[in-house]
């Protein structure tokens, strides 16, 4: 204040006794001016830190602990049981430089964790250079907290998650793995990380999204465990089963036997494991008869009671004998239940390679298909469509498709001719939507027709199931092994049920079976389908099929009223002994055919 | 003079007592709330680990041992359902019955048929 006084006295000259007094308040004035603003600035610093809640630290643990693996939706089946979800899990690191008795600290360590050498971590934790090492990924909390009682301040817990898949080994390949970091590698695991990221990624643990599946956790294990009891059963290399929805494409459930445990990704590497439901191709043999019957049907190529040669085949040196013609001719009814080759050869060459290529085109059956679970390879058919070929595809042989591709086509045989596409999420197709028509109606009808009598009196008989009506078709294919056709076989059944108007489709495929008993026939009709019929009565009643009402409403039916089923049952013999003509006593009256094959027709035998 | 300056370090202290408290208090209110997010954090966890924990304790091929191992009971078959019409006549397609003419004269079965034609809807086993 001396000096402030000086310096005014100094400025202002202390001539005078007045001017003394007059530079003393003014440096008074300017000491106050001065304290004032002094004042004034703490203040408002002091009100602004009181005040604003910007400038105070932020919550710094309100991110949550460091994310190391990220975070994943949970998978659930259409009923909202859990398939896949993340748990908190521990990683422990240790800092080397910070150990300071690291036989000790080993000693312990390998104490907690017997699989991990603790010859291994003591030279880990003896190195002293490095100030970084895992111990161990893959902690439960029960296990952090035992080595956090440990009280060796130079391990690092860290948390992070994993994923868990609670049902084990149902429905791994449709799930998939993930690698160590959580992200997706195979199956919808992958499929969540590459096309619904964006939407479906979690903050935390607890409140997560969900995928929903179509697959039915119930189903998948009914058809797992029947599998892999058939597996057993026929001493199987692999086998493969899926139920489809024929509406609109959902899979119910999808195994491929042998099968790993998702919990434990490195099996998904063994050999055999792939899902060959998605990923492999198969030659399927004779269910592709139904194609190739369907197409002659739909076409107006032939009607179900037209007759063909069925007597040996001789296309250039190509020989086609078959063991399954009972007589020389037959008609394409009994040519499908009886399952004869060359019979399904001449209805080919009936219809023609241009024809027989489109309608498969159509199916799709060229084509990769694009699933959640995988994209299948291309299917393999020949480039060049000769009359061999046209032959043997119509059999089934010289096309190798992918399963589900396949049973994609013969959902839409049965489902009223339209195209649906299998899908392993829930669809969203609605129930009154029309799907792309690929065929008249009245051709899956019959095709439900045929496929029914193949299960009454044909191939497929061992999959009957009483109460349900089950129409199918076997397929028993030779293997191809290293380009050459051997006695092994892959044997297939495709089922839909209730055949009546059916709402799922049912495919077995069984890859090199050996006879129940040695000398036994080795065919479709001996193993797949018992295999098919085993499944469905279990599942049947998962999936609400009521029992066919065809005896027990024709029991209760007056007697002037036809019953339901019988009506239409009783014209059902056709004598083909006549003629192949359908004689118009049909239940399906006269065929109709499409429009744009009305030119074809009478084609020359 | 004095006065304001009195007065000033007066306010001054007083600020400085009050952004002090409030500091404290900010300090204690962020330790709770950290504890919380911990806690709920945690508890998250445990939820998540418990309905991991759930699925794969009722996961269908335990449940399906246990019950073999402790139920006396076979699967169902398709055989042994009916459709809602056959329980409930009236609610779905017609069913005739021997029984069913003389039973409505029973007052309480028209009254259970009733609530259930009420009750069951169409189609619905």
């Amino acid at each position: 204040m001396v000096t402030l006084a000086t310096l005014c006295h100094r400025l202002g000259g202390s001539n005078t006794a007045e001017r003394a007094v007059r530079n003393a308040r003014r440096a008074q004035a300017l000491l106050a001016f001065l304290f004032v603003c002094a004042f004034t600035i703490v203040s408002g610093r002091i009100i602004h830190y009181g005040a604003s809640a910007n400038d105070l630290p932020v919550l710094a643990v309100a991110t949550g602990p460091a994310v190391l693996a990220k975070n994943r939706p949970d998978i659930v089946d259409r009923h909202g049981r859990l398939l896949a979800t993340d748990i908190r899990i521990y990683w422990l690191a240790a800092n080397p430089k910070q150990i300071v008795n690291a036989d000790d600290a080993a000693e312990k360590i390998a104490a907690l964790f017997p699989d991990l050498n603790q010859a291994a971590l003591a030279k880990k934790f003896r190195d002293k250079t490095s100030r970084f090492e895992w111990v161990k990924r893959g902690l439960t909390p029960k296990q952090a907290e035992a080595v956090h009682a440990l009280g060796i301040p130079a391990f690092t817990l860290f948390p992070t998650n994993q994923r868990v898949y609670p049902a084990g080994n149902e429905a791994a390949h449709i799930l998939g793995i993930t690698n160590v970091d959580n992200e997706g590698r195979s199956g919808v695991e992958w499929y969540i990380d590459q096309k619904l990221a964006s939407q479906v990624m979690p903050a935390s643990l607890s409140e997560r999204p969900i995928v929903k599946l179509a697959l039915d956790l119930s189903l998948q294990h009914v058809l797992t465990e029947e599998l892999s009891h058939a597996m057993d059963l026929y001493r199987a290399q692999a086998i493969l089963g899926l139920v489809l929805d024929v509406r609109n494409g959902e899979v119910l459930a999808s195994a491929s036997l042998p099968d790993f445990d998702p919990n434990r990704r490195e099996q998904a590497a063994e050999q055999n494991r792939q899902n060959r439901v998605v990923t492999d191709v198969y030659e399927l043999g004779s269910v592709f008869k139904s194609l190739t019957i369907a197409m002659a049907l739909d076409q107006g190529v032939a009607n179900r009671y037209e007759l063909f040669d069925a007597s040996p085949l001789i296309v250039g040196n190509f020989f086609l004998r078959d063991p399954h013609a009972t007589r020389q001719l037959m008609s394409v009814e009994d040519i499908f239940i009886h399952s004869s080759n060359t019979g399904a050869a001449r209805i080919a060459m009936a219809a023609g390679m241009n024809r027989q290529q489109a309608f498969l085109k159509s199916l799709g059956l060229f084509e990769k298909i694009e699933t959640e679970a995988g994209t299948s390879p291309l299917p393999v058919f020949p480039k060049v469509w000769r009359p061999t070929n046209a032959i043997t595809i119509a059999y089934g042989h010289g096309i190798a498709v992918p399963p589900l591709l396949f049973a994609g086509a013969m959902a839409s045989l049965v489902n009223g001719g339209e195209r649906i596409k299998p899908t392993f999420l829930l669809s969203e197709k609605g129930s009154d939507e029309k799907g792309q028509r690929l065929m008249l109606p009245q051709t899956s009808d019959v095709m439900r027709d045929l496929m029914r009598l193949v299960v009454e009196r044909g191939t497929g008989r061992r999959a009957a199931v009483p109460g349900i009506a089950i129409g199918g078709k076997t397929g028993t294919a030779l293997k191809v092994k290293e380009g050459r056709y051997t006695h092994d076989v892959i044997n297939s059944f495709v089922a839909a049920f209730p055949i009546d108007a059916p709402k799922y489709l049912l495919m077995v495929t069984i890859d090199e079976p050996k006879p129940e008993e040695p000398g036994k026939i080795n065919e479709a009709s001996q193993n797949a389908a018992p295999t098919v019929g085993a499944i469905i009565k279990r599942i049947a009643p998962m999936l609400d099929i009521l029992p066919t009402p065809r005896f027990d409403e024709a029991a209760t039916t007056p007697y002037e009223q036809a019953a339901p089923r019988e009506r239409q049952r009783f014209y059902r013999r056709n004598p083909y002994e006549i003629s192949g003509f359908n004689q118009g006593y049909s239940a399906y009256g006269q065929y109709q055919y499409s429009p744009g094959y009305q030119n074809y027709w009478p084609y020359s035998r | 003079m004095r006065t304001l300056c009195l007065l000033a370090f007066g306010c001054f202290v007083g600020l400085f007592a009050y952004t002090y408290n409030l500091k404290l208090k900010t300090r204690g209110l962020e330790t709770e709330a950290r504890e919380l997010v911990n806690a709920l954090q945690d508890e998250g966890d445990f939820l998540a680990l418990m309905r991991a924990e759930v699925s794969y304790l009722s996961r269908p091929e335990r449940i399906e041992d246990m019950a073999r191992k402790t139920l006396k009971l076979e699967p169902i078959a398709s055989a042994q359902l009916v459709p809602w019409s056959a329980v409930a006549p009236g609610t779905g397609a017609p069913v005739q019955t021997s029984r069913a003419p003389s039973a409505r004269k029973d007052g309480i079965a028209a009254l259970i048929e009733k609530a259930s034609a009420q009750t069951a809807p169409a189609g619905v086993r």
